[in-house]
């Protein structure tokens, strides 16, 4: 089944911003760890996922996100976070996200930290 | 019920009691969401929704006081049933006397 | 069913079929609306019922494909008990969406968060489970 969901990026020299829309699940999910890695092998290291135009996110969705963030990781890399809802910050704090990458409320706090 | 349930229905029972209609019309919303319809649709099908259950509430006098709606899934469309166990109604005078 | 229904009970049934996870919880998050929860608590009935029917979806095997919701709406709190006619919980079961990579960080895995989810958003989460199938009930309480 369709969904309202879409993915805008927006590559810099330094860094690149990955800008989610829609429910995150697997689907998304999958599309997103698609353009994180194309990112990830043309060298960048240095990534934001911007998660406000996302409402609703599931374990799965997430699962897909410490994948990216664990492709980072092996680079020596780092992903930081925005535009998370209270609910979403408490869920990535409790499975440990939150030590593993970067949670800012929005996108331009988010790039200031690389 | 379990045995006959299709993978292409979704099925809902609300009491009759104030703003039950929105959440039959939610749960369309969302369904129709999935599907793809575009926002106008989906607000035609909210008011709808909405306009037939409040039939129901308002005239039904159904003694289980509840609604039951069938969304069912197809490729290009979806069918709503909205059913109460009430006294019926003549829905050709009601058209006609408006 | 008719005539057990009650007056304080919403009632759905749907098709384990991607996506309809948000049904259930968009039903939720309307019904928590009307009864007057506040946005936060809301977002977070609506990520228990995801968790809670993905849960169902990818490791009940249930043989009718389904998953039966019950919204009872109390004063004070909102019930969910979410039922599925499959082989009963056992974590164990493998996922069958995604292939299991090893975990880089033994404190960030990334499969087994669903009832942490839950238990971290819900007032109170209970499973019963057997070989006829599991029910979740999940509480969610106006004042927290």
């Amino acid at each position: 089944m369709a969904n309202k969901f879409d993915i805008q990026i927006r590559a810099e020299h330094e860094y690149a911003v990955l800008e989610t829309a829609g429910y995150l699940n697997d689907s998304l999910g999958e599309r997103l760890s698609k353009e994180a890695q194309e990112l990830i092998e043309k060298g960048y290291t240095q990534l934001v996922i911007n998660l406000d135009k996302t409402a609703l996110i599931n374990s799965i969705g997430i699962s897909i996100l410490i994948e990216i963030i664990e492709a980072l990781d092996e680079r020596d890399g780092t992903l930081n976070f925005c535009g998370l809802s209270a609910t979403q910050e408490r869920t990535f704090r409790m499975m440990a996200i939150a030590k593993y990458a970067g949670i800012f409320p929005d996108e331009k706090a988010a790039i200031a930290d690389f | 019920m379990a045995n006959t349930f299709s993978n292409d229905e979704v099925l809902l029972t609300i009491p009759m009691r104030p703003d039950m209609e929105l959440a039959a019309a939610k749960l369309a919303s969302a369904i129709a969401e999935l599907m793809s319809f575009n926002d106008d649709q989906i607000e035609g099908i909210q008011l709808a929704m909405i306009e037939s259950c409040i039939n129901a509430f308002e005239h039904s006098r159904s003694p289980d006081q509840s609604v039951v709606i069938q969304y069912i899934i197809r490729t290009n469309e979806l069918e709503f049933k909205i059913i109460d166990q009430g006294i019926g109604f003549n829905f050709i005078r009601n058209f006609d006397r408006r | 069913m008719a005539n057990t229904f009650s007056n304080d009970e919403v009632l759905l049934t749907i098709p384990m079929r991607p996506d309809m996870e948000l049904a259930a919880a968009k039903l939720a998050s309307v019904i928590a609306e009307s009864m007057s929860f506040n946005d936060d608590q809301i977002e977070e009935i609506q990520l228990a019922m995801i968790e809670s029917c993905i849960n169902a979806f990818e490791h009940s095997r249930s043989p009718d494909q389904s998953v039966v919701i019950q919204y009872i709406i109390r004063t004070n709190e909102l019930e969910f008990k979410i039922t599925d006619q499959g082989i009963g919980f056992n974590p164990t079961n493998k996922s069958t969406r995604r292939t299991n990579q090893p975990d880089l960080h033994p404190d960030m895995r990334k499969r087994g968060w669903g009832l942490e989810i839950m238990n971290t958003l819900m007032d109170s989460v209970d499973i019963m489970s057997g070989e006829n199938g599991t029910t979740i009930t999940m509480v969610k309480c106006k004042t927290a």
